[in-house]
């Protein structure tokens, strides 16, 4: 802070001594000044104290942790247990006294919450090892899992929200079951709880969202960026069939997220925007392979369902659910995703409507027409990476052309290593894909002429 | 603070500290009031990321004879305890239910690491083995709750393992039981206490005692 406000008071004299020298008018130093002055914005420095007093928090209760840890058996039980509420109640009194002293400060809520997070497990640990209760680490989790959720919402502290994640993904992880004759993985018992920890979390993800506009805090968008990869991970290990379907539907489910609350001017959730579309193109350039037609989008597709156990038909209804909640939320509130791109928020559907083509090929002609799936998602893919480079093109949004460019030319790139063609009309294909590209270089070329031109004009004031 | 935040605070912090003392007073409560049961044991040294060293307790847990010929791996599982002819405790059958009569301990069916959980590492006995004598199903089993670490200063967690090592086939574990809850209450080797032992330096000779049964894990 001092070094910030001795930068800005350096700006403000130097404005002065500008105006003095009549290097600028009065005018134009007191609009210096006043930019000076807007700029001294504290939030990153805000940011800063929440980040040093949760890392102060962690590296604090490591050092308890390991106090803790040193056994202390030749102590009496009495003074060994007594000692083992300790952490407990030195979290609660730093937390009633954010409450009381600082309620207003994200630092001290962040810290103190994260700190008696932290100090519950201390005591949890303490004692379980006075008795030798040595349980398992899933009980441990569990328990601290269950005492962080109100901390959510007493005072809403987001920041915990990253180690009650990484608690829950854990705990979920610790119950894995591989079946290595089937190539399968499941979570066991554990994944319900897992579920209920999220929907628990839901409501203060909901809370700090700012619904009337679309400048988000960043709690939101930090929110937003846990959850995602946080439910991702479990949800693929977690569903039964369609993974390609539901992998799809998620990242067009955040895509629109992002869409309907990311503000443009302030470069909120680009990257959460950035990575549910990167998500979505690299699901469907797989989509193209024969590998993932044959293997996934068929064997997996609900229409084999019968093939394994009555769980495949829940997920599969659960799924229609979410996709029906996806679009019936998009077309009604349609006018907040003008600028999205269609292509990608109905592949979902797009993957549906192949599975059934499939099965009606199989069902008519008793063979599989792969070849024309994989042909349907190629050129799916090619429209979409084009689509996404002329609408970054229009939007002036270089990642965006760049991101375009690089889909279209992933999608060469395998093309030209798995496809099934004779030597002279692959050679053909491939040469006018390049052509392709040497057109949209021949385009973007215009418009940077187009924009020195404009240059040159402005400069000259013609 | 405002009223209301003071009273969902005070609720937050008595729940919170319910947790300790739940784990405090059935702890204690077991210790005093439950059954004593002796278990022959082996051990190793290993670390618990939040808690510090402590000595590995093995009781036999496989083979224990059950009626039931479906079980899954994880699935919960009721182990009811009975004492051989020398005294020492062992699991008499794996069990549904809680057996209605007598102590029992609650686990898990081993879960066999790299197989599905379809698959039950249940061991089939010849239906009719030696000399026509009809053999149950047996079942193995994890460790039951609270009963597999016992942990210890680190200053001792080595010369522990050693110690153990060399009290191999002398080493009990004394377990309190009580309603299907167990908790750890000493390792002995021979007839002392480990902390004891290690104290005094551990000088006892088990070889001495001329013991030939050792136990398998």
């Amino acid at each position: 802070m001092l070094l910030l406000d001795n930068v800005s008071e350096y700006l403000v004299r130097f404005a002065d001594r500008l105006e003095e020298k009549e290097i600028v008018s009065t005018d134009q130093a007191s609009k210096i000044r006043k930019y000076v002055r807007r700029e001294e914005s504290p939030s990153l420095w805000y940011l800063f104290l929440v980040l040093s007093g949760m890392l102060g928090a962690i590296i604090f209760s490591a050092g308890v942790y390991s106090i803790s840890s040193h056994n202390w058996y030749d102590y009496p039980e009495w003074l060994r247990v007594t000692l083992g509420f300790m952490p407990t109640v030195a979290g609660l009194f730093f937390y009633y006294r954010m409450l009381t002293k600082h309620p207003n400060s994200t630092a001290w809520i962040e810290g103190t919450s994260l700190f008696l997070m932290l100090m519950i497990g201390a005591s949890i640990a303490t004692i379980s090892r006075i008795y030798h209760m040595g349980g398992d680490y899933e009980d441990f989790i569990l328990t601290m899992l269950f005492a962080t959720v109100p901390l959510f919402y007493i005072k809403r502290a987001s920041g915990i929200a990253f180690f009650y994640l990484l608690l829950a993904l854990l705990y979920l992880a610790l119950d894995i079951r591989v079946d290595v004759f089937t190539g399968t993985l499941d979570f066991g018992g554990n994944s319900v709880w897992f579920w209920i920890f999220i929907v628990a979390l839901l409501p203060h993800y909901y809370m700090t969202m700012n619904r009337d506009g679309r400048a988000q805090s960043l709690r939101f968008r930090f929110l937003t960026l846990i959850l995602y990869f946080s439910i991702y991970g479990a949800l693929m290990a977690s569903v039964d069939g369609n993974l390609l379907v539901w992998a799809l539907a998620y990242n067009v489910g955040f895509y629109l997220i992002t869409q309907r609350f990311a503000s443009k001017s302030l470069g909120s959730l680009r990257l959460m925007s950035f990575l549910t579309q990167l998500g979505i193109a690299v699901l469907l350039i797989g989509a193209t392979m024969r590998f993932i037609i044959m293997q996934t989008l068929r064997r997996d597709s609900f229409f084999n369902m019968d093939d394994y156990d009555g769980g495949e038909w829940y997920y599969f209804l659960l799924l229609l659910v979410v996709l029906g909640g996806i679009y019936y939320n998009y077309f009604k509130t349609r006018d907040h995703y003008e600028n999205s791109n269609k292509l990608m928020i109905f592949a979902p559907l797009l993957i549906i409507a192949l599975m059934i083509l499939d099965f009606l090929i199989d069902l008519v002609f008793n063979d599989t027409w792969w070849w024309l799936i994989s042909l349907i998602m190629n050129a799916y893919v090619f429209f979409l990476a084009v689509t996404v480079m002329v609408s970054g093109s229009e939007q002036g949004r270089f990642l965006k052309m760049i991101s375009g460019l690089f889909v279209l030319a992933i999608l060469v790139t395998i093309r030209y290593f798995d496809v099934d063609m004779g030597f002279i009309w692959k050679g053909l294909l491939f040469m006018s894909f390049g052509v392709v590209f040497f057109l949209i270089n021949m385009f973007v070329k215009e418009k940077v002429d187009q924009v020195e031109r404009n240059k040159k004009r402005t400069i000259d004031g013609k | 603070m405002e009223n209301k935040k003071k009273w969902i605070f005070i609720g937050y912090a008595v729940l919170v500290l319910l947790i300790p003392i739940y784990m405090v007073g059935s702890s204690a409560s077991i210790l005093s009031n439950g059954k004593l049961y002796k278990f022959r044991m082996e051990g190793y040294d290993p670390f618990d990321f939040f808690r510090g060293n402590y000595l590995r307790v093995n009781i036999d847990t496989r083979g224990i004879p059950t009626d039931k010929d479906d079980w899954v791996s994880g699935e919960t599982v009721y182990l009811s305890i009975d004492v051989d002819q020398d005294g020492y405790a062992f699991f008499d059958e794996a069990l549904e239910e809680p057996p209605s009569t007598g102590d029992y301990m609650v686990s898990r069916i081993d879960r066999l690491n790299g197989f599905s959980r379809s698959v039950t590492r249940m061991v089939t006995g010849d239906m009719f083995g030696g000399g026509g004598e009809y053999r149950r199903k047996t079942v193995d089993v994890e460790m039951p709750n609270n009963l597999g670490k016992y942990f210890i200063t680190e200053d001792y967690a080595t010369d522990g393992e050693y110690a153990l090592r060399r009290a191999r086939g002398f080493a009990t574990v004394h377990v309190r039981v009580q309603g299907g809850s167990a908790r750890l209450q000493d390792i002995y080797l021979g007839k002392t206490p480990i902390m004891e032992y290690l104290e005094d330096g551990g000088d006892e000779d088990f070889g001495d005692r001329g013991r030939g049964s050792f136990l398998q894990f």
